[in-house]
């Protein structure tokens, strides 16, 4: 018997996860109290959603909850079933939506359905962005969908089935910026001098971060997911193998939004100010990117911090407990991980200003000579 | 030559605007000592408070190691270090070095390398009472990697990363000794969140472009879509049941709540004010954007009218804002990554998958700290069209009346 899988999720033998999970139990029983591991995992594998949820076949439905003088009820397809609440944080009342999983005439409840709620914010997120700049809005909206289908429709899916991890995310990066870059800025010099920079950006993220990470010998295992991911790919014998090399794909599909957002920053202004004033010089108009790009890299730098560190709050929040002593926080790997994200997106970024700042000057200035006898006239 | 490291006199070619701008710099320096001086007494005052347990973590030189024994996992090694930082500087202990099968969660020493040691001591007598390895020195490389992005930074923006690099620290200063400090405290994570963002924006601000118009417009254009931003936030998250028990790290936050070691925490608050955290640095940036971009369109044709102005703010804050999105939702794509490869193997359909309060929770976070972002464009475009285009208005108007 086979785990269902949906489109392209990989099908996996029912008996040998059990069969894994139950030796990784007791190996990790043990393990859990050793002392040099670089970091303990605090994992709770024996309670992991994904891995409970793979190992019961089932369909998920969604249903609407009905409530009938205070006994409530499933509304699944038209049909009403009695309920049962498998999930102690779901609390119910009547009218809510849920997900639930239907057996011998009963609705069990796993959670509530949050599809709705999503759906309309991605409705008022797509009309925030388009109301922002009609065209241009809409077009970025395509391209952020475009972008999210690279990484997780095709990216994810083609590591599965054993694709090299950096270099494939590398490309991806390289070939989302490309799409999203000229269907921001139209197929002109902004985009080409906003491109330069971002390709140029995106490598160098990527560089650094291979050198950090390599330097604090760290693979990301503090991160729970990866600790799985690390799991299931060593017992499941699939790829990718190594969840050292999703870590580092993560930190350049992570740094390359910021990326590409300074690129299009600096190459935008540079347009408007040359269409402006169309007699700037070349040596001038990078000079004003420089100024433009200091100004950019100077909050951009700190906003990386937020981000990440927003992101990780509560991870911060709970393995800062007792000791602050600098020895430990320069040294324990959760922090190297962080830091790691923080340090490739601003290099990155900081490479990708005077680039971008000269393939404008390049791109949108005719030869100074010619601007010159222009002026003359 | 040294013209072009200060960018701030290199502004107008023709150095009209010269005088103005260092008159403008003057100005600014009371100010930033202040916030420097401000944020240096709230550190030094709260980490005064800092609670300290019976155990430090040191660096420690491996001296010598035995031979690797045992046949099953864990192997051991019998190890000796001297132990080169706190309170037990310069005596020598001994260890086990445990080593698994899975490579990533050892930590393999060669004679003379240096590890992070973990040391149990008793309070009372301060004698060491035991030593666990914790993995490998990693601080040196920190610092190595932070002076080579300083060195970076100098040299694509010359001396104004002085300023940035201030900014930077008295952030995570202000991040690690304050904000933390406080929410383990019981403080309302809201309120906490808010104030740090007040503060921290108001700093970022005041270091980076100092006491201008272009502060300003951008400080404006923060607070009223951090204040909007929250409201939606906080709406859309009851509305879909968001918790925020489902965060790495929440159940551990709450086994210490229950052991009564730290105030109990309200999750649902604190993921609310987290998401505004992690768009807080993107809505000082693009407004500094906008408000840069404006001033220097303004410089560059005193003639534009106000209307105007925000209209191209509003347009190059669009662009922006196209890939700013890209930027904040990529951060948290990257960060997913595992999440979504364990779902595909362990082949969780769709309908299940985003409902799981991890991964929903992910997806509000990501698109409503990008709302942040959406609001701060036209309140900045507008609050900087009408600071630089109303001033040159009423300076006309000046001069006229006095001719």
């Amino acid at each position: 018997m086979s785990v269902k899988s949906g489109c392209g999720f990989a099908p996996v033998k029912l008996k040998t996860v059990s069969a894994l999970f139950l030796l990784f139990l007791f190996l990790a029983v043990p393990a859990a109290f050793a002392d040099s591991w670089s970091e303990r995992p605090d994992i709770d594998f024996y309670a992991h959603p994904f891995v409970e949820d793979s190992q019961e076949a089932q369909k998920y439905e969604s249903g609407k909850v009905l409530s009938e003088n205070g006994v409530l009820f499933a509304k699944i397809k038209d049909k009403k079933y009695p309920l049962d609440i498998y999930n102690i944080r779901v609390v119910l009342s009547g009218g809510e939506r849920v997900v639930c999983v239907v057996e011998d005439g009963r609705a069990g409840v796993l959670d509530y359905d949050r599809t709705r709620v999503m759906a309309l914010l991605i409705f008022l997120f797509t009309a925030g962005v388009i109301g922002m700049k009609v065209v241009s809005g809409f077009r970025a909206a395509a391209a952020l969908l475009f972008s999210l289908v690279a990484v997780f429709g095709f990216y994810v899916p083609s590591l599965l089935t054993g694709a090299p991890p950096v270099a494939l995310g590398i490309f991806i990066c390289l070939v989302i910026s490309l799409v999203t870059l000229y269907a921001v800025a139209g197929r002109g010099k902004k985009a080409s001098a906003a491109l330069a920079g971002a390709f140029f950006g995106i490598l160098s993220a990527a560089f650094t971060a291979y050198i950090f990470i390599a330097l604090v010998k760290t693979r990301g295992y503090s991160d729970e997911q990866l600790q799985l991911l690390n799991y299931l790919s060593r017992t499941l014998k699939i790829p990718p193998g190594d969840a050292g090399a999703v870590f580092l794909a993560g930190l350049v599909i992570a740094a390359s939004g910021v990326i590409m957002d300074v690129a299009i920053t600096i190459s935008s202004s540079l347009s408007s100010i040359q269409s402006a004033n169309p007699l700037i010089t070349r040596k001038k108009l990078f000079r004003r990117g420089m100024n433009i790009g200091g100004d950019v890299i100077a909050s951009m730098s700190g906003s990386l911090l937020f981000a990440y560190a927003g992101g990780a709050l509560f991870l911060i929040l709970s393995r800062s407990f007792f000791d602050y002593s600098a020895t430990y926080l320069f040294n324990a790997e959760w922090v190297a991980v962080i830091i790691s994200g923080i340090f490739s997106g601003t290099c990155g970024m900081i490479v990708t200003v005077p680039v971008t700042g000269a393939a404008a000057a390049f791109l949108m200035v005719q030869g100074d000579v010619q601007a010159s006898l222009f002026r003359k006239k | 030559m040294n013209r072009n490291f200060l960018p701030l006199c290199a502004e107008n070619g023709d150095g009209s605007g010269f005088k103005k701008e260092k008159r403008e710099s003057e100005n600014q320096n009371r100010p930033r000592f202040f916030w420097i001086a401000f944020a240096a007494i709230v550190l030094v005052s709260l980490s005064a408070g800092q609670v300290k347990a019976d155990f430090e973590f040191a660096a420690g030189r491996l001296l010598k190691k035995g031979e690797l024994r045992g046949s099953i996992f864990p192997k051991t090694e019998e190890t000796e270090f001297l132990i080169l930082s706190g309170k037990f500087e310069g005596s020598k202990v001994t260890t086990k070095n445990y080593l698994w099968d899975d490579s990533a969660y050892n930590t393999f020493l060669k004679e003379g390398a240096v590890a992070t040691l973990k040391i149990n001591y008793d309070r009372d007598t301060g004698e060491i009472e035991s030593v666990r390895i914790k993995g490998y020195s990693r601080g040196k490389t920190v610092i190595l990697f932070f002076a080579a992005f300083s060195l970076l930074l100098f040299a694509v923006i010359g001396l104004r990363a002085v300023p940035v690099l201030a900014a930077l620290g008295l952030n995570i200063c202000l991040f690690v000794f304050a904000l933390i400090p406080f929410l383990k405290s019981g403080f309302n994570p809201a309120a906490a969140v808010f104030l740090f963002s007040l503060f921290s924006a108001g700093m970022t601000l005041s270091l980076i472009t100092g006491f201008s118009k272009k502060t300003a417009a951008a400080a404006a254009g923060i607070t009223g879509s951090i204040v909007l931003a929250w409201g939606l936030t906080f709406v859309f998250m009851k509305a879909a049941h968001i918790s925020g028990f489902y965060s790495e790290g929440a159940r551990r936050i709450m086994a210490m709540a229950r052991a009564g070691n730290i105030a109990s925490i309200d999750f649902f608050l604190l993921t609310v004010s987290a998401t505004m955290l992690a768009a807080l640095g993107m809505a000082v940036d693009v407004s500094v954007g906008v408000a840069s971009f404006v001033k220097e369109l303004h410089s560059e044709r005193m003639d534009m009218r106000a209307a105007e102005l925000c209209r191209k703010g509003v347009s190059v804050g669009g662009d922006m804002l196209a890939t700013m999105i890209n930027s904040l939702i990529f951060v948290f794509a990257g960060a997913s990554l595992p999440l979504v490869l364990n779902a595909h193997i362990c082949g969780i359909p769709l309908l299940r998958f985003i409902n799981y309060e991890a991964v929903s929770g992910v997806i509000f976070q990501s698109l409503l700290a990008s709302f942040v972002l959406i609001f701060t464009i036209p309140a900045t475009s507008l609050a900087a069209a009408y600071l630089f285009a109303g001033d040159t208005a009423r300076k006309k108007r000046i001069s006229g009346e006095s001719v």
